[in-house]
């Protein structure tokens, strides 16, 4: 394989690094989740939980670091930092799909409810995720990459908005969802048992160490989507194996 | 460019915006009386409950203002195209004065859309108590300056796309949503003579930022529809 090939391989040895290590650390968390105690009024269905809060707090890593790198694409005009942004967005999408997953079963075992209107939070976070589902379609609508990456930069700039929305919707809205547990707006202390912090501490790790690995995936596949974009636009008819047969002069 | 030209600028936009709505009269002639078809229809399919009908009232005329309404700001909204695109380039306009042009053209549309729509809520929806007219006409200013806005922005993201008809409304209806909470419960309060300052406030902050954040982004999105 050539130099520029391997730079363009998914499974290039950082990358590969990067996805034993999200293993490792999901078998960790997995673990720690499985084995904490039972909640004392929700019983086993208060697991759910470490799948359901990493998860969220991943979403709004992910969906920060898009907005991030798409302030910096429009300051820089850095290529990377459009992929950058484009990857974490797409990627913040699906954690935001399992937050609304998870916390849909989660409150029809504790609450005997799929959905609740009166849920600030949960009705927030549907209509984020279609906002970003928004987000992905022009990304997929334009073919231009200049064009793309400015306009992708703009939306992703101002869609942020609703991550705050969204965290702080518990605050401003009287509402089934219990308030910030972790992330508290007066910056105190967790108002968890301890009992429960360790094994979300290690699911958010793991949340984490998954999100890198599949942004670093999603870059290079993005990349490998330009090159061939690129190939198709070439003058080179079929490839550089082709040469004009002998004793014809070109 | 001083502060005057700059205005004068957003006043030339505004006014050609205002002058191509009046020869063409989309929004006057199709786009309010479908409106006003959708305000009809739907006791017809959620029940003709009359207490209910009162309640829901509010909330089904700002959600009608904000779905149609958004068709209108996405189409008046949408930045030149071809020759008059080239004309205004060269004569130099600034982005960010043809955007808030632009986007008060359209708020000054959807106040006409909504001047209609609100009285008829009233006659048809007949919600309990005598409506604060004061808060109400504070809460639709500030209402349709924010979509207007939101419109003009979103609409230039999707300038000269196939998809545009659907991906428009799929990006700013989510964006719209603080407008239609802030607009349908300010309603409700004004309805129910209780005061609505705190939603106009941040119906007002909504207009603010929306406002920094067009004019900061409208020299990348001006360059993106070249």
């Amino acid at each position: 394989m050539t130099r520029g090939a391997t730079a363009l391989d998914p499974t290039s040895r950082a990358t590969t690094a990067a996805g034993v290590v999200a293993l490792c650390l999901v078998a960790v968390g997995l673990y720690m989740s499985v084995t904490a105690p039972a909640e004392e009024t929700q019983g086993e269905a208060a697991r759910l939980l470490f799948v359901h809060v990493p998860s969220a707090i991943t979403a709004y890593v992910a969906l920060g670091t898009g907005l991030v790198t798409a302030a910096w694409y429009l300051i820089r005009r850095s290529a990377a930092a459009d992929l950058v942004s484009a990857a974490a967005i797409e990627v913040g999408v699906l954690f935001t799909a399992i937050t609304l997953l998870t916390g849909m079963i989660w409150g029809r075992f504790v609450w005997g409810l799929w959905w609740d209107w009166g849920d600030a939070r949960m009705v927030s976070t549907a209509v984020m995720f279609f906002f970003y589902l928004g987000y992905l379609a022009l990304r997929r609508s334009i073919t231009d990459h200049r064009v793309r990456a400015v306009r992708c930069a703009v939306l992703g700039i101002v869609g942020f908005v609703q991550v705050p929305i969204v965290h702080y919707s518990v605050l401003w809205f009287r509402t089934l969802h219990q308030g910030p547990s972790i992330i508290r707006p007066d910056l105190g202390n967790s108002t968890m048992d301890a009992a429960f912090i360790a094994p979300l501490g290690a699911a958010l790790a793991a949340f984490i160490a998954v999100l890198a690995y599949l942004v670093a995936v999603r870059v290079r596949i993005a990349r490998l989507e330009a090159a061939v974009a690129r190939s198709t636009t070439t003058s080179q008819p079929v490839g550089a194996s082709v040469s004009p047969p002998s004793g014809l002069s070109v | 460019m001083t502060p005057g030209a700059f205005w004068r600028q957003v006043g030339w936009v505004f006014a050609k915006d205002l002058q191509v709505e009046v020869r063409g009269g989309v929004t006057l002639r199709m786009a309010t009386p479908f409106a006003a078809l959708a305000l009809l229809l739907a006791p017809l399919a959620i029940g003709t409950d009359t207490a209910l009908l009162r309640r829901i009232g509010p909330g089904m005329l700002w959600l009608v203002v904000i779905l149609f309404g958004m068709t209108v700001t996405l189409r008046s909204g949408a930045p030149e195209s071809g020759p008059v695109r080239d004309l205004l380039t060269l004569s130099g306009l600034d982005p960010a004065a043809a955007f808030l042009g632009r986007s008060l053209a359209s708020a000054v549309l959807l106040f006409g859309v909504t001047l209609v729509l609100a009285p008829l809520m009233v006659v048809l929806y007949a919600p309990e108590g005598s409506p604060g007219w004061g808060w109400l006409a504070l809460l639709a200013i500030a209402g349709v300056m924010a979509l207007g806005l939101l419109g003009s922005l979103v609409a230039t993201l999707v300038t000269g796309l196939r998809e545009r008809t659907a991906l428009g409304p799929l990006m700013a209806i989510p964006l719209a949503v603080p407008v239609l909470l802030a607009t349908a419960r300010g309603t409700d309060s004004a309805i129910s003579q209780q005061g609505s300052l705190s939603w106009l406030l941040l119906l007002v902050a909504m207009n603010l930022a929306l406002v920094i954040v067009g004019v900061l982004l409208a020299g990348p999105m001006d360059e993106s529809t070249r």
